[in-house]
């Protein structure tokens, strides 16, 4: 049997994580790594860290499924740029971007549940109170399936790296030089280890893996 | 008559869907249903158990911390493995931050505007609103600028036309009765708290390595090195970081959350009288004093029938009466199989139907322990301690019963507790108690590592065959335990019994409602077109179904709906 427990000084907190997003640009991926496609978000931002050196006024994090923990994740950045799956039209892999203007400019609708996804509740919320992020990204890609499983359909597995593209441009424009990372290193997507195909009747749409 | 279908189904993953029907302005029948099949048991099948709380704490985007400190505390009670006292008293910091965290932003983020109007708060006098502020408590941010400010904020919202996150709330419906002024503080209190939730985030990321995912623990401890000279590490800096972090977020929780709480309690006294439901309750002790989970600064154990004298204890990690009365029912749930079965045997075959309300009709199994259906969360830990003569418990609860009749003006003994707002009032005391244990769990790790120990981890090996162990943990919802077998060092079964599988669960193989169908029975519904009763009453369970999966709708598709038929 390896041991695997934690090896001394490997330790790895950083002050500057529990600092929270003060002026910097927060690029958070947002999904379920255990649902098919929805590990779209984790995925890319995980990708992005391994392939590119990330400059010290950018945060990036896997941020899972936070509901309204987003305003904790986002309050007091100067930019947050957000990877996720989106409900729209176009076949599954299909990249759709969003900015400030037109993810606020839509009316809520009341929530049964309070932990209902919360990105357009919590940038309004953080615009009340004074912490909200003057840029705003979200950078979508439709599903082909979000079923119970580990593991991403062929067309959205394409579209991660055009994400990723997508992410460094929109850094550049907002100021924030980008350079590839000399030593790039295989993403860390420790969650592919239980790949395997589920499929559950009425739980949602059709499986789409093995 | 009219059937109420508050059900947000017309996304593309599934949540909670509540069925009401309603007959004289009160609530007849009542079905809760889990919209979705959660699957993290079949995910885990076969996979290494020291890596099971990586994936436990993706089971729910906001319960993240407390599914990984229940998983690696079940492996570490299969393994029969003490860990190091450095490591309880992090573990335990960071589920007080949490723990923290999550009843500020329930309250104020996602329950307050069931009760507080926010378009009112635009009549109210800033200076009466700061005075009746002062008048519950010492909070510094109280002051008639503060509460100005806020107004100001709001008539600029109204101004634009976008009333935005409170477009979500019922303003002006008839069950609505603060004061303009109570109102206004209240969204005072709204703003407030948007920073302090922030802190008590921040004092789990500098812990934990990072949040949402926290990043150092272990089966066997954590991974935190501590080094009290050493930057790279666990140091007096950042233990003083965290300090001064839960310190802000403890007088928050003290001078303005447990107020606003007690003084809304006081102001809706018929909710004290609606929405008890299910009185059997069950609370698992936490917050370990030692190594091996023996003792603990929060009670559990169980009463029944709201009567305090069946109080039982559970007293300690793998005590045999939580696990030997757990079984869980799929008679009304959308899986295979007839007989009640306890989590190591616990199967998650699915078998969906449709929506039958005589059927099967829910994605959420029904847990029962010995039996009976139980109700759990702050409210059911308050009531054990109290039960067991709990100081710390006795004395929080009576202090703010006390609070709250001044108030009142009229006399609310331990009774009222069993309701909707009792358990809004349970949850706020319940985080005062915390506030309290946060400064005393903080100095018992500074203590320990002043007196040389620097240990943080246990070694261990798995034994060739089988073993079973579970792990619990108080959660913010309440009683929450993951089941393993371990077969050769490789997971056979796994199985998440979460709180709101024990309070939204659906009828039993006796038909037998759950907490939350049963609290909703004889609700007023004064408005069947907006049913914010049923709203008050589910949400003060603070009910987390929805979060295994999550798709953005930047487009504005219906996220949810309201119909009566």
């Amino acid at each position: 049997m390896v041991e695997r427990g934690p090896e001394p000084g490997t330790d790895a907190s950083d002050p500057a994580d529990g600092r929270g997003a003060d002026g910097r640009i927060v690029v958070l991926g947002i999904g379920n790594v255990l649902t098919g496609d929805d590990a779209l978000g984790p995925t890319v931002v995980t990708t992005l860290g391994a392939e590119w050196q990330i400059p010290s006024e950018v945060m990036v994090l896997d941020a899972g499924t936070p509901g309204m923990d987003l305003i904790a994740l986002a309050s007091g950045a100067r930019g947050i740029i957000v990877v996720d799956t989106v409900l729209a039209d176009g076949p599954p892999g299909t990249l759709r971007i969003y900015d400030r203007d037109t993810l606020l400019g839509k009316p809520l609708t009341p929530r049964v549940n309070p932990h209902a996804p919360g990105l357009i509740e919590s940038l309004f919320t953080l615009d009340l109170s004074g912490h909200g992020p003057a840029a705003v990204r979200l950078i979508g890609v439709v599903p082909e399936a979000t079923d119970v499983g580990v593991g991403m359909s062929d067309p959205v597995t394409a579209s991660v790296p055009k994400v990723v593209d997508v992410i460094v441009r929109t850094l550049e424009e907002w100021g924030v030089p980008m350079a590839p990372s000399p030593e790039p290193v295989k993403p860390d997507l420790w969650w592919q280890v239980a790949a395997r195909g589920v499929f559950i009747e009425g739980s949602s749409s059709p499986s789409r893996r093995d | 008559m009219a059937r109420i279908v508050v059900d947000p189904v017309t996304r593309i993953e599934g949540h909670l869907r509540i069925d009401v029907e309603v007959e004289g302005g009160a609530v007849t029948n009542a079905w809760s249903s889990g919209q979705m099949w959660r699957g993290i048991e079949v995910i885990l099948q076969d996979q290494d158990p020291r890596d099971a709380w990586m994936f436990a704490q993706r089971i729910c985007g906001v319960c993240t911390t407390v599914h990984a400190i229940a998983s690696v505390r079940a492996v570490e009670n299969a393994l029969d493995l003490a860990i190091p006292l450095n490591a309880q008293y992090i573990r335990n910091l960071i589920l007080i931050g949490h723990a923290l965290h999550d009843h500020i932003v329930h309250f104020y983020h996602l329950s307050a505007l069931d009760w507080v109007d926010v378009v009112s708060a635009l009549d109210a006098d800033p200076a009466g609103a700061s005075r009746l502020a002062e008048s519950i408590s010492n909070w510094s941010g109280n002051g008639r600028d503060a509460m100005q400010n806020t107004k100001t904020k709001l008539q600029a919202l109204v101004d634009s036309g976008q009333l935005g996150i409170f477009q979500n709330g019922y303003w002006g419906h008839p069950a609505m009765n603060l004061s303009p002024e109570a109102n206004l503080m209240a969204v005072t209190h709204y703003l407030q708290a948007l920073d302090i939730q922030r802190k008590a985030n921040q004092a789990v990321a500098v812990l934990g390595s990072k949040t949402p995912h926290i990043q150092n623990l272990a089966v066997g401890g954590v991974a935190n090195a501590i080094n009290l000279d050493n930057q790279a590490t666990l140091n007096m800096t950042r233990l003083y970081m965290v300090k001064d972090l839960l310190d802000e977020v403890a007088e928050f929780v003290k001078e303005v959350y447990l107020p606003d709480v007690i003084a809304i309690g006081a102001m809706y006294p018929e909710w004290l009288g609606h929405g008890a439901g299910v009185t059997n309750y069950m609370a698992v002790p936490d917050l370990p004093l030692d190594g091996a989970g023996t003792e603990f600064d929060l009670p559990g154990g169980t009463i029944m029938n709201a009567d305090l004298s069946t109080f039982r204890p559970i007293s300690a990690f793998g005590d045999p009466y939580l696990r030997d009365g757990v079984a869980e029912s799929v008679a009304h749930a959308w899986y295979e199989g007839s007989e009640d079965l306890h989590p190591w045997e616990g199967e998650t075959i699915p078998n969906y139907t449709e929506f039958q309300e005589d059927g099967k009709y829910s994605w959420v199994k029904s847990p029962r322990f010995y039996d009976e259906p139980v109700q759990v969360g702050p409210l059911a830990q308050l009531l054990v301690g109290y039960a067991q003569g709990h100081e710390r418990t006795i004395r929080g609860v009576d202090d703010a019963l006390s609070r709250a009749s001044s108030i009142a003006g009229a006399p609310l003994g331990l009774d009222v507790l069993h309701s909707t707002l009792g358990r809004h009032l349970s949850r706020a005391i319940r985080a005062g108690m915390l506030a309290d244990l946060a400064g005393r769990h903080w100095q018992l790790l500074v203590d320990n590592i002043q007196s040389g120990d620097t240990t943080t981890f246990e070694p261990f090996e798995f034994p060739d065959g089988e073993i079973r162990g579970y792990g619990f943990h108080e959660a913010p919802r309440g009683v929450l335990s993951h089941w393993i077998v371990i077969r050769d060092g490789l997971i056979h079964n796994y199985q998440a019994v979460v709180p709101s599988t024990w309070n939204a669960g659906p009828r039993d193989s006796q038909s037998r409602m759950g907490p939350y169908e049963a609290s909703l029975m004889d609700n007023p519904v004064a408005d069947p077109e907006l049913p914010l009763e049923v709203l008050r009453t589910v949400h003060s369970f603070d009910p987390c179904l929805a979060c295994a999966i999550h798709t953005s709708d930047p487009e504005g598709r219906e996220l949810s709906r309201v119909r009566a038929l």
